[in-house]
């Protein structure tokens, strides 16, 4: 039983009194059983075409009497929504994912792409192309098993160690995606009883992870220590702190090191996330905790494939014993078919290009600070980013998609990034720059831009 | 049709943990999740100037749950459980515990909603202790229609209701609202509820009405 004791009166909030079970009437049966986690609750939107009074968080929970009933909603929404804007997230490339794009639906040119994680431009690269397709003439298009049963392959074995040797970390395991690799790892090492923390912007991956492994699941205020702190503080038992290296939908850093010394003031373990770090980041490409001088306080380091590498894949680097442990219980990875050998092969090559040409990184850095000034000149907004991910803020959910297009008509391919993907009105594009981008490529994109949020009345 | 209206209204929902508010709710709801394991609080304050019972305020805390649509119907914005409702007059809680089973405050609230600028503020008190100060800078919106839904219970059942606003609207993500609590009980009820004082989505409305449809039983309640 709740109860509000009043200053002057005590008020009874006896729910379980009054409700403590229940069941359908007839005729008007109602939505039971848990609650699914939602990246946002439902709640109004702006003002405009009656459409846009809603948005894809209004359709994620169950409603009606039968579980499909959402879906009639949704597809009424859906029919007016898609062709609104929400069809450019089902944009069709008709090229390689290079710094050029063909999307013949959208331009005939070939457009400025600004949307890839090809940060250090190795997924074309020739030497990379061919590793990969010798690893398919060698292995076949397939693993065809479990990496613990019949799917480990050599090439895994050895792209494993690299990576390992890489990070200067005992071993190293890798896993059919980013967000396997952390719903394995979290789900793995915490469960019930134990206290898990992260940032209120860590990926879905973090947070699956964390309502996968039943922990108590705590979130602190997005780079904000003190926040992490206070939910350390009172923390009972095992604890695990999951961050990212950089936020991928602003583009911030985290404050490791801050980070790092509340860990080991309250007995937690630190596992970073460098998926948009790690190659990009520190003298030798180890991730921002190599930047930062913290790689040791570090206990477990994730990272991607399919970013600065180019491919497809997620692994971690840690201690031996960590690995052996993962490789037995982490049930994504277990569960999983191995990633297909040519893109092992190609990952391979990709990451001794990485490891021995530290030009490609500085490459990049020249090229996001000719971006960023470019940006700023046109008096575009890029909020907080310190990184390769620069936003440019647009502010104006109902726009942005017509923008996009705007944007794509002049030349420039970004991806409109809007709620519930990001706060409401804080609607963005999010440009990702490579080393494989031509200085002058970057200026004129930013002028296009410019030129395009000025004509839509947003930039300075 | 029950309609009120309103000069203006202020909303604010903040993060709180989810086993939190699954208590205040009867079995066959559940808290929508804003992230995992944090469902959404809502503070609603209204300042109606026309309705059945005649002009007065009101101050409401409430639990945000996934509102219920048939096939056929239309899907409503979001749907709340109020449970606290406190208001200024004595018949505008009998009226609200009578005709929507509401769970009202048996003691007459001070509920002031106040403008300067594009500040919103909101002060409650009981017998001139103050409860809450709830702070949000949103200037006026455009007109807007939006159905919420309602629900309720007594003893045996679960009852929800249609609501139609209509009126000026505004809101924002902005994290520029602020909320000051006091010793009061009630305070400290939300206190302990609140992952963060910051509200994480603010509402104004202005001039505008409430429509409620009729009140449904939504379903039965065995003990």
């Amino acid at each position: 039983m709740q109860q509000i004791q009043f200053s002057g009166s005590t008020m009874n909030i006896d729910i379980a009194k009054r409700t403590p079970q229940a069941r359908p009437i007839e005729g008007s049966p109602c939505r039971t059983g848990p609650q699914l986690a939602s990246e946002s609750p439902s709640l109004p939107a702006e003002t405009g075409p009656e459409w846009q009074h809603k948005d894809l968080s209004h359709f994620r929970n169950g409603t009606g009497a039968d579980v499909f009933d959402v879906q009639e909603h949704f597809a009424k929404w859906w029919a007016r929504a898609k062709p609104g804007g929400y069809d450019l997230h089902d944009l069709a490339i008709h090229s390689a994912p290079d710094v050029r794009v063909s999307i013949p639906r959208e331009s005939q040119e070939r457009l400025i792409n600004l949307a890839s994680y090809n940060y250090l431009g190795l997924s074309r690269r020739r030497e990379v192309l061919e590793a990969g397709a010798a690893a398919l003439g060698r292995y076949g298009l397939g693993a065809a098993g479990s990496p613990c049963l019949s799917g480990l392959l050599s090439v895994h074995e050895e792209l494993a160690s690299e990576l390992a040797a890489f990070h200067g970390k005992e071993a190293a395991m890798l896993f059919p995606s980013g967000y396997s690799a952390n719903v394995g790892v979290i789900s793995t090492l915490v469960g019930p009883g134990d206290v898990v923390v992260t940032d209120t912007l860590a990926h879905a991956s973090i947070l699956d992870g964390c309502v996968l492994s039943k922990a108590d699941l705590r979130l602190f205020r997005h780079n904000d220590p003190r926040s992490l702190e206070r939910k350390l503080a009172d923390a009972k038992g095992r604890k695990l702190v999951v961050i990212e290296g950089v936020y991928s939908m602003d583009g911030d850093i985290a404050p490791l090191a801050e980070i790092a010394a509340l860990c080991r003031r309250y007995g937690a373990r630190l596992m970073v996330d460098e998926a948009h770090s790690a190659f990009v980041y520190g003298p030798r490409g180890r991730g921002l905790s190599e930047h930062l001088g913290v790689t040791g306080d570090v206990d477990i380091h994730l990272g991607t494939l399919s970013k600065s590498l180019g491919a497809m894949g997620g692994y971690v680097v840690g201690s031996r014993g960590l690995i052996e442990y993962l490789r037995a219980y982490a049930r994504s990875q277990v569960f999983s078919c191995a990633l297909a050998p040519a893109v092992v092969g190609g990952v391979l090559a990709a990451l001794r290009i990485a490891a021995r040409e530290p030009e490609l990184r500085q490459r990049l850095w020249h090229n996001v600070a000719v971006m960023r000034d470019a940006l700023t000149a046109e008096g575009v907004d890029t909020g907080e980013s310190t990184s390769q991910v620069i936003p440019v803020m647009v502010r104006d959910d109902a726009s942005i998609a017509s923008i996009a297009r705007e944007l794509m008509a002049d030349g420039v391919y970004l991806n409109p990034i809007r709620y519930p993907a990001v706060k409401r009105h804080q609607s963005r594009f999010r440009v990702s720059i490579s080393a494989a981008h031509e200085p002058s490529e970057l200026k004129k994109a930013a002028a296009i831009i410019g030129r395009v949020l000025r004509r839509r009345g947003i930039s300075a | 049709m029950t309609r009120y209206g309103f000069r203006q209204a202020v909303g604010a929902f903040f993060v709180a943990e989810t086993r939190a508010l699954s208590r205040y709710l009867p079995a066959g709801l559940f808290p929508l999740e804003a992230r995992p394991g944090c469902g959404v609080l809502a503070i609603t304050a209204f300042d109606f100037v026309d309705s059945e019972v005649g002009p007065y305020g009101e101050l409401v805390l409430s639990v945000v749950v996934p509102p219920w649509a048939g096939r056929d119907e239309e899907l409503p914005e979001t749907a709340f459980f109020p449970f606290f409702l406190g208001t200024t007059t004595e018949v505008s809680r009998e009226h609200a515990r009578d005709r929507w089973l509401l769970p009202a405050h048996d003691v007459c609230l001070s509920i002031d909603i106040t403008r300067s600028g594009v500040d919103r503020r909101v002060r409650a008190a009981e017998h001139g202790e103050e409860i809450l100060s709830l702070t949000t800078p949103l200037p006026a919106g455009p007109p807007s229609t939006r159905l919420y839904q309602c629900f309720s219970a007594d003893a045996g059942s679960l009852h929800r209701v249609g609501i139609q606003v209509d009126g000026g609207f505004r809101d924002a993500e902005e994290e520029l609202g602020r909320l000051e609590l006091s010793h009061h009980g009630l305070a400290r009820e939300i206190a302990g509820l609140l992952e963060d004082d910051i509200p994480f989505r603010e509402q104004a409305m202005d001039a505008g009405e409430q429509r409620f449809g009729e009140l449904e039983k939504h379903m039965e309640l065995v003990s």
